[in-house]
């Protein structure tokens, strides 16, 4: 398939500013396949692995969503990992803890309201995490900053979060991981 | 609430609830049931069987009156019809002397839970006492008595003073005083157990396991949060290469993000457009200014520097040549026209240098007036808030 000029120039602004580039979007009221991860998919091996190699980035293709990384580590490689894992278990022990099921967090209809999130945050147990993970200003406006600007999750049509594909994919390794210690 | 559950499987007789004992309560005089071992209850219909069970209700549920007893307990009758607030209490406690009692058992022994009629409108209320039933089971029933064919007879002097006050003289007024204290932590915790009981029997297997998944993960990094803590809470944040964060490598090297927005180009001669724009737009404005806005000064000069020192000299012997005025509102505006005739090439700065040198050299006492002035010079304008000079005969 041909390399389309315009997606790859989407693509690698979306890639560049550390947004992970999912296999579903959320578009008037539902999801739908994304089409730049079609592309990204389309030309992966024959195109874009050695585009990016090649500016020095590695590009990531995990089950359902890509991003790139630097090829040479650095330091601060793991600050967005602990942001961004601190952030998802925090939602999803208060959700869980709450008494909702866990799919409130990925289904698109449903989502959870920014009044939850509140509620969540009371938690102390809660407010030492999001402190050690160093995520200052509460559950709510890191949700925008970090997991919304990030792909990770995005708001439905009633404005609730819900977590995009790159975030199931965080919760889908947990559990997998959980079947396999229970299945020992 | 793991461990509670663990405990429970591994130790089944470590939490158990004994028997349900009933005094002047659901129709009853006097009636004890055990709930944990096998028990017939026999007795024709609408005799209050279902009823008797359904006081275990009353110490489950973190509740104190039975208001909204439908949606609090969900009594009803075999009719599937709801009994009312008042049914329902006037039912379990009729009088002040009536009293439903659990003996129950935990890791710290036998206790026994009594509940008896609440100071407010159809409440209730516990005493928590720390022993088993058999030693106040006589409080609640004559045993010896010969009456009714050898099962004993009420008895007379019963009320909720003299259980307290035997209760107290027994030790367990510690343990009253503390009981009614705490009721309010205690219903909170059995909220808990009751949320996570609920919990349980709600989720299915792949909800359970979702849900003790999450619970793991949550308290590994909550576990590493607390051991960072030194007493302090500053600077303890986790470091990024600790072993709890292995979970979230699938996002491993993500970078951070740069910017949100970016100026969106709709053609690729846009750019161009806008750099030539720029470029006449600026030449525009230099254009309207007449005078330089930025002097070009080479500041670190020796000529500049002998320049200014030359130049604040002139300044300061203008000004003490200058005779005051006797009388002036606006020191500045005076000084203004005084330097602008005065010294050649004038600009607003060198009236600051001049008012300096008013106070200085010149010694004028100057009184501020609250009003703003502006006085424009060569493309400049100088802001400032007015000073009058006190008149001689003032001082």
């Amino acid at each position: 398939m041909q390399v389309d000029q315009r997606k790859s120039r989407v693509l690698y602004e979306s890639l560049i500013n550390g947004q992970v580039v999912n296999e579903f979007i959320f578009k008037d009221s539902s999801l739908m396949p994304n089409f730049l991860y079609e592309e990204l998919i389309s030309n992966f091996d024959r195109y874009y692995r050695e585009l990016y190699a090649n500016i020095g980035f590695e590009l990531v293709l995990q089950q359902s969503f890509a991003y790139i990384r630097s090829i040479e580590p650095d330091e601060t490689q793991n600050d967005t990992v602990r942001k961004v894992l601190g952030l998802l278990l925090v939602l999803g022990r208060g959700v869980t803890e709450l008494g909702f099921q866990f799919e409130l967090l990925t289904d698109p209809d449903v989502g959870i309201s920014s009044e939850i999130l509140k509620q969540i945050e009371q938690g102390e147990d809660k407010q030492e995490v999001l402190a050690a993970c160093e995520l200052k200003g509460g559950l709510v406006s890191n949700m925008e900053k970090l997991l919304g600007k990030k792909n990770i999750a995005f708001q439905n049509a009633k404005g609730n979060w819900v977590l995009s594909d790159a975030g199931k994919a965080f919760f889908a390794e947990l559990f997998d991981k959980k079947m396999a210690e229970v299945a020992d | 609430m793991d461990t509670l559950f663990q405990q429970i499987d591994t130790c089944p007789d470590l939490y158990a609830i004994r028997q349900l004992i009933f005094v002047n309560s659901a129709a009853y005089a006097y009636t004890e049931i055990r709930v944990d071992q096998h028990t017939a209850l026999f007795g024709r219909n609408n005799l209050g069987k279902t009823s008797m069970l359904n006081a275990l209700k009353l110490f489950l549920l973190p509740e104190e009156n039975f208001k909204m007893c439908d949606r609090k307990f969900g009594f009803r009758s075999k009719t599937g019809d709801s009994y009312s607030t008042q049914e329902s209490f006037n039912y379990y406690f009729p009088d002040q002397n009536s009293f439903i009692l659990l003996e129950a058992e935990n890791l710290y022994g036998p206790f026994c839970i009594l509940l008896h009629q609440g100071r407010k409108d159809f409440s209730y209320a516990r005493i928590v006492v720390p022993c088993a039933y058999e030693k106040i089971r006589h409080l609640f029933w004559d045993f010896a008595a010969d009456c009714n064919e050898g099962l004993g007879a009420p008895i007379e002097t019963l009320s909720l003073s003299s259980i307290q006050k035997t209760l107290h003289a027994q030790g367990g007024g510690q343990q009253l005083k503390y009981a009614s204290v705490s009721i309010r932590s205690y219903a909170s915790d059995v909220e808990k157990i009751r949320r996570s009981l609920e919990r349980y029997v709600r989720q299915n297997a792949r909800q359970r396991l979702q849900y003790n998944a999450i619970e793991t993960a949550f308290y590994e990094l909550l576990q590493a949060a607390k051991s960072l803590q030194d007493g302090s809470l500053k600077n303890n944040v986790l470091r990024s290469d600790e072993p709890v964060f292995q979970r979230g490598q699938m996002f491993s090297g993500l970078r951070a993000v740069r910017y949100s927005s970016r100026l969106e180009w709709h053609g690729h001669d846009q750019r161009l457009y806008f750099a030539e724009f720029l470029r006449v737009r600026v030449d525009q404005l230099r254009q309207q200014n007449k005078v330089p806005r930025v002097a070009e000064l080479d500041a670190e000069s020796e000529h500049f520097e002998r320049h200014q020192q030359y130049r604040k000299e002139t300044i300061r012997e203008l000004v003490r040549v200058w005779v005051s005025p006797d009388d002036c509102n606006d020191l500045h505006k005076v000084l203004h026209h005084y330097l602008q005739q005065a010294l050649p090439d004038y600009q607003l700065v060198d009236l600051l240098e001049a008012m300096k040198w008013c106070v200085a050299e010149k010694s004028l006492q100057l009184k501020p007036v609250f009003r703003q002035r502006v006085i424009e010079h060569e493309g400049f304008e100088l802001m400032y808030y007015m000073r009058a000079l006190e008149p001689a005969y003032a001082s």
